[in-house]
């Protein structure tokens, strides 16, 4: 089967702000094939955002090759590079969208990669494709806000709009950082279903971000644990344990000892009876 | 119920903004000091006396319907070097503002992960930013006056020089404030756009423009305004409208029709008020 993400020993580093070097990402090494779906698991300062961002290729490995379907994007021109990074859909935890602009213009933006800045322009005095716009709303659930302004919308109806400019895009991959970050609970399900159903449907390959364990393990058949960069297990959810995760997130900044034991063993509890 | 705990210690204010602050207040104070400037005189008895004496001369405005008639076509010259003025400005403004923008050419969010930018190369791609601030300070440098009084020589007497000048100052203007604007304006949209594999210009259009259209519209329309009064000074230096005639009357110590054509020139500024009021509630 073709492979789409290779990622070879990769290392990046980040200056900080005091001059001291942080090492985001300490030799991954990961192989993603076409249509695969995986979650990326772990605590904050892991390095999942980088390692997503290495995969959209918004930043280079500092050493190390990262090819997408068996392209080496350093070794590319410019247009090349465009046209490779147009392959992959990437949904923000922060939405990224424009929100000024009506969802439908919001939507239409992951065509720009394929408009000319003439078409492009004409578009945003009145909307090209709007049949395929509203094909992209209805399938993420937002087609009756496709003529109301983005900044209208509540948290989760932008998260399914920049999953709709993702679609729209047509791309081989997606990729999504802590989509449901900002959805409530009981819709962050849904949101996840449906990425998931667009990489069963469509074939589209999916890297998640998750910060939501249970979630991650309910819905997607290859779990990434990422631990002070470096790739600490890559396993289907039936082999996760509950010492595991623990390991996975001794340390974590943002909960004490007890806090993370006490989750883990909700979050084992839950995927046994499930 | 235990006591609070004590807050931490308040961190220091940043060193050095005390003494910027005591600087600024001793620049404008040196500089009453040194233009000689003394408030109290505009207060004795015998300027305010003077005062009222030229105040009273204006007084009533002259509103004699044939006077009147002979303002109307200098009104409307007024209104037209103000608008032909900031059409120019914008015309040259716009570009030079898209290229004065740093986060358009200096990196940041939208050349992450770009193609290896060697020395040569990224210099290059910085040139247009360089090169259009030096320009624009250039323009902005030199005030509309003087430049009218340069194409003055150029165009001959009228108002092709004040549109001119007018056009080429406010460029140097809208150039920097538009950049200005740009670059305030959350840059990650655009920097989205360009990652799922658009070009800068299409991510630019799609994620900055927007964002920031109200507060260039309001701003140019701001400057529009300030076109109106400016295109009345620039009548002085002989390039037609209101302040041609404001310039006449004075010189000939009308100082009643004086009266009448500052009202027009109000009743304009209002005007333009009105307009850009009603055109920034059209696009809120």
């Amino acid at each position: 089967m073709d492979t789409a993400f290779e990622l070879v020993d990769v290392h990046k580093r980040f200056r900080l702000a005091n001059g001291d070097w942080n090492e985001a990402i300490r030799g991954v090494s990961l192989t993603v094939r076409q249509g695969e779906s995986i979650a990326v698991i772990g605590p904050s300062g892991a390095g999942k955002t980088t390692l997503l961002r290495l995969l959209n290729l918004t930043l280079r490995p500092d050493s190390g090759e990262v090819r997408i379907n068996g392209t080496d994007p350093s070794r590319v021109k410019v247009r090349a590079l465009r046209r490779l990074r147009a392959r992959t859909g990437t949904v923000y935890q922060q939405h990224n969208l424009i929100p000024s602009l009506r969802t439908v213009h919001n939507i239409l933006a992951g065509r720009l990669s394929s408009w000319s800045i003439l078409r492009s322009l004409h578009s945003l005095i009145s909307p090209r494709e709007i049949g395929s716009a509203a094909e992209a709303a209805r399938k993420v659930g937002v087609l009756d806000k496709l003529w109301e302004r983005t900044d209208r919308l509540s948290g989760g109806e932008q998260q399914r709009v920049a999953i709709a400019r993702a679609l729209i895009q047509n791309p081989r991959h997606l990729l999504a950082d802590e989509p449901v970050a900002s959805v409530d609970p009981s819709r962050a399900d849904a949101l996840i279903t449906l990425l998931r159903e667009l990489n069963e449907s469509e074939g589209k390959t999916i890297v998640v971000n998750l910060h939501d364990v249970p979630i991650a393990l309910r819905h997607f058949p290859r779990i990434l644990g990422l631990h002070a960069g470096r790739v600490f297990f890559d396993l289907p959810p039936g082999e996760i344990k509950a010492d595991l995760l623990m390991r996975l997130y001794e340390g974590d900044e943002d909960m004490t000892e007890g806090e993370t034991r006490a989750w883990i063993d909700e979050t084992m509890k839950g995927s046994l009876a499930g | 119920m235990s006591a609070s705990p004590a807050p931490p210690p308040r961190p220091p204010l940043p060193a050095g903004r005390f003494a910027i602050f005591a600087a600024a207040s001793a620049a404008i104070l040196a500089s009453f000091q040194y233009t000689g400037f003394n408030p109290a005189l505009l207060f004795s008895a015998e300027s305010l006396g003077a005062i009222a004496d030229f105040g009273m001369g204006f007084l009533p405005p002259d509103l004699s319907p044939g006077f009147l008639a002979t303002t109307l076509e200098p009104a409307l010259e007024t209104i037209q070097l103000a608008t032909a003025g900031m059409a120019v400005a914008l015309l040259f403004g716009i570009p030079l503002a898209l290229m004065a923008t740093g986060t358009f050419h200096l990196g940041g969010a939208l050349f992450e992960g770009g193609t290896p930018a060697g020395g040569p190369r990224r210099a290059l791609s910085a040139a247009p930013y360089w090169i259009s601030r030096l320009l624009l300070n250039g323009m902005r440098s030199i005030p509309e006056l003087i430049w009218a009084l340069l194409f003055v020589r150029l165009a001959g007497l009228g108002p092709a020089a004040g549109i001119l000048g007018i056009g080429v100052a406010y460029a140097g203007i809208l150039g920097k404030v538009f950049a200005e604007i740009m670059e305030g304006t959350d840059i990650r949209p655009a920097a989205a756009l360009v990652a799922a594999g658009s070009t800068r210009p299409r991510a630019i259009l799609y994620g900055v423009f927007p964002g920031s259209f109200r507060t260039l519209l309001s701003y140019a329309l701001y400057r529009w305004e300030c076109a109106m009064r400016a295109a009345a000074i620039l009548g002085f230096v002989g390039a037609g409208g209101l302040g041609q005639q404001i310039e006449i009357s004075m010189r000939m110590f009308e100082h009643q029709r004086t009266a009448t054509l500052i009202l027009e020139l109000f009743l304009l500024v209002t005007l333009s008020d009105v307009i850009s009021a009603h055109l920034r509630r059209k696009f809120a």
